[in-house]
């Protein structure tokens, strides 16, 4: 007495949503990096940041662009000024123009 | 490793005013970090003087070095730039390879001997720089010379 296809459905479906779900992350996880693998386990000097809208000094300011990102000075925000991309890389020798003047400082805010 | 990060500022300041006329201009470096992790030994070997003089400078200078050792600072960026160039012009190939392969494997360069050989004997051949790893024990094989890496992905013979 064999047993019936039918039996044999629901492990079907499991085995193909482990399938769906690893070839999604995959795919998203190499589209976010632009094609490259992920990186991983970074230490702080090589991170790259993470960044929030400061919006009470954008609306003192009004100047809202990307300046007004809060970085931390890491390697991989220096390739974004580079190259403009997170992952992007670039082997020449000289910067490009405006780089020497693009570096963040940190400011705190001042203890009275 | 520290997974939280040490963060006291609020925001940064992005200063445009370019340095003052009376100081020397020098441009920097524009490599990017994996170019710079490939080339970092070579760098070393050929600058490892403008190097030390740069940090005696800044331990001398008791927390002024930013400001007393711009001439000292110029010399390292130059130098690290002309390293760049030369392996750039003389190995453009197995230097590309060796740095695609660490941007994509995140950063480890025992992911990397094969290509790292290639560019090692160019850069050797071309341009005379060794890589030799400060402090590595004499008696033995330094570990990018070792065919199998212990950590790699592929277990077998890197190369």
């Amino acid at each position: 007495m064999g047993v019936p296809f039918e039996a044999l459905l629901p492990y079907g479906i499991i085995v193909g949503m482990f399938g769906v779900t690893g070839v999604g992350l995959y795919a998203s996880k190499r589209f976010l990096n632009e094609g490259k693998k992920n990186r991983w386990n970074n230490d702080i000097w090589d991170r790259q940041s993470k960044f929030e809208f400061d919006r009470g000094d954008m609306e003192t300011t009004g100047s809202g662009n990307w300046l007004k990102l809060i970085f931390i000075r890491t390697v991989m925000e220096r390739d974004l000024r580079i190259t403009g991309t997170w992952r992007g890389q670039s082997s020449n020798p000289v910067a490009p123009k405006g780089f020497e003047v693009s570096s963040p400082w940190k400011l705190e805010k001042r203890i009275y | 490793m520290a997974q939280r990060d040490p963060m006291f500022n609020q925001q940064v300041l992005v200063d445009t005013t370019p340095m003052p006329d009376h100081i020397p201009k020098v441009e920097e470096v524009g490599a990017t970090s994996a170019p710079l992790f490939s080339a970092a030994y070579f760098i070393g070997d050929r600058c490892k003087a403008f190097n030390d003089d740069y940090m005696k400078c800044k331990e001398d200078a008791n927390g002024r070095g930013e400001i007393e050792c711009l001439k000292e600072g110029r010399k390292v960026t130059r130098c690290a730039a002309s390293v760049i160039k030369d392996i750039n012009t003389h190995c453009l190939s197995q230097f590309k390879a060796h740095w695609d392969c660490l941007e994509n494997n995140n950063h480890y360069l025992f992911e990397c001997r094969k290509p790292e050989q290639e560019l090692n004997s160019c850069v050797f051949e071309k341009l005379g720089l060794k890589k030799t790893i400060p402090g590595a024990p004499e008696h033995e094989v330094p570990v990018h010379q070792r065919p199998k890496q212990k950590y790699a992905q592929y277990p077998g013979r890197q190369f």
